[in-house]
Formats: structure tokens, sequence, C-alpha cells
């Protein structure tokens, strides 16, 4: 890759900043190019050793949405660092968002059977036709009672893992905010 | 190397080589990479923000041969910075050597 083909990489890739910072960084290259050449390396030695264009370009971004996040505190400023930053690939939303939206629909299965278990003694009383179907040889009233039972231990377990998983979530986010304010 | 580390280390080379004299990008990448492998394109966003953050300025110099060159030279709050990155950095090795060297003992 020559200076003409790096630089014309490099301005495709760059599109998420301002129009002045774009420039400056684009002259930067230019710069080291130009010196490059009088120290006698060609071009494609000095575009090798800068590095591939369209990462430089992500470091580029990145870096810039975090001067400005830092500078002009705000959702929109934090998103926009969050996106640059993952664009990095120092973590990954998808990766992270997947897993989370399916233990939160588990966790939340979970809790509607364990609510199901503990209110099948009042479904008894009420409903007697709903639950007798369940007891088979066993007296009714012992199978809805142990069912109860499990639903109430269950109810307690479900607390504490939403407690440790909701741990989880925040050091998690603190971890990547810190990245991102280059802690 | 892991990135986040490469990223680190580039910054404490930046502080070391800037408190002795000012340079032009090339030069701090010249220097450098002479002693650990980067993609030396990495450097210019790295002076750039810390640059925003107040530790380094920039002035433009004409060179004897092509364009001027953008120099960078440390301000106060860039030497305050730099002591407590370069203690940060001693006791890290200093601790991880230690480390290294009681596991390998063990073995």
């Amino acid at each position: 890759m020559n200076k003409k083909e790096f630089m014309e990489k490099l301005d495709k890739a760059l599109t998420d900043i301002s129009k002045d910072e774009k420039k400056e960084a684009m002259r930067d290259y230019e710069e080291h190019f130009s010196i490059g050449s009088e120290k006698g390396r060609t071009e494609e030695e000095i575009a090798k050793s800068l590095g591939d264009p369209a990462s430089l370009a992500k470091t580029i971004e990145a870096e810039y949405a975090i001067t400005r996040a830092k500078r002009e505190p705000g959702i929109k400023n934090i998103f926009r660092a969050t996106i640059a930053v993952a664009g990095l690939g120092l973590f990954n939303l998808i990766f992270v968002l997947i897993p989370l939206i399916i233990a939160v629909v588990l966790l939340f299965a979970a809790y509607i059977v364990a609510v199901i278990f503990i209110a099948m003694p009042f479904l008894m009383l009420f409903y007697p036709a709903s639950v007798t179907i369940l007891s088979g040889d066993t007296p009714t009233r012992m199978v809805v009672i142990g069912f109860h039972i499990i639903g109430d231990i269950l109810l307690v377990v479900l607390l504490y893992v939403t407690k440790g998983f909701y741990k989880l979530i925040l050091a998690y986010l603190q971890m990547n905010a810190k990245i991102i304010r280059g802690e | 190397m892991n990135i986040q580390i490469k990223k680190g280390v580039i910054e404490v080379c930046v502080f070391a080589i800037l408190s002795k004299k000012d340079c032009y990008g090339y030069e701090l990448a010249e220097t450098i990479s002479s002693h650990i492998e980067i993609s030396e394109g990495t450097i210019y966003p790295l002076l750039r923000r810390l640059t925003k953050e107040g530790y380094f300025t920039t002035y433009l110099r004409e060179s004897s041969e092509g364009p001027p060159r953008k120099y960078y030279k440390m301000t106060k709050q860039g030497i305050e910075y730099k002591k407590s990155l370069l203690k940060d950095w001693n006791d890290l090795t200093k601790g991880v050597s230690e480390l290294i060297e009681e596991c390998e003992k063990d073995e």
C-alpha cells in the first residue's frame, strides 16, 4: 500500500468525527509519510509500520468519542463512546446483551413458577377442580402443601440469585465505564 | 500483545521520552518501535487525547527539509502526571516480576 492508498482508506473510514478533527488527523499522517520519505523509507514501508488504516480510524474515533464524553458528559455522548469503544473490540454489546436477555427471561419464568406453586393451596380452596388432577393416589392436600413448600424454597433461592445477578451486571458496567473513561 | 496492555505501555513510553525533550510524532513512533513492536499510527490519536487533556502542548517548527513538524511539549500538569505514572509503572513491573519469580521457585 502506498501513501495515496493509505490516505484514501483512512479518509473513507473516518466517518464519525468532526471535519476539523479529521483534517488534523490526516495532517499527522501526511507529516509522518513526508518525514519517513526524507529518511529514505519507501511509502510502502511507512504505511506498513503505521498499521491498518481501517483499525487506526476506529482508534481515532474511539479516542475522539471518549474525549468528547469526558468534556461534555451526557447520555448521548456516553452512548457514542460506548459504541465507538465496542467497535474497538474491547467488549462486545451483542455478546453481553443476548445472554443478559436470556438470563432475565429465565429468571422471570422461574418467578412465575414459584408464585404458582405458592398459590396452590389457595387455588385448591377456591377452585378445587384445578388441582385434583395432579394428586393421583396421595391425598390432594398433601400434594398441594408439598408444592407450596417447594415454591417457598424456590422463591428464596431466586431472590439470592437475582441479587447476585444484579451485582454482576453492575460490576461489569462499571468496568466498561472505567475503560471508557480511560482509567 | 494484548491491545489494552499495549495502549498503556505506549502512554508510559511517550511520557518518558517527552520528559527528556520535545519531539515530533515521527520521532516518538521511531523511538518506541525501536524497543517494542507497535503499530506506529496509534501514537497520533493517543497524542491528541493527551494534548486535549492538558498534558502536552504542541507547536510547529520548520524543518530544513519538507513541511513544518508538529512538536509535543510537556506541560506542568504533564510533568506531575508523568511522576505518578512512572511510579505506578515501576511498582507494577516490580510486583509482577517478584510474583513470577516466586511462582517459578515453587515449581
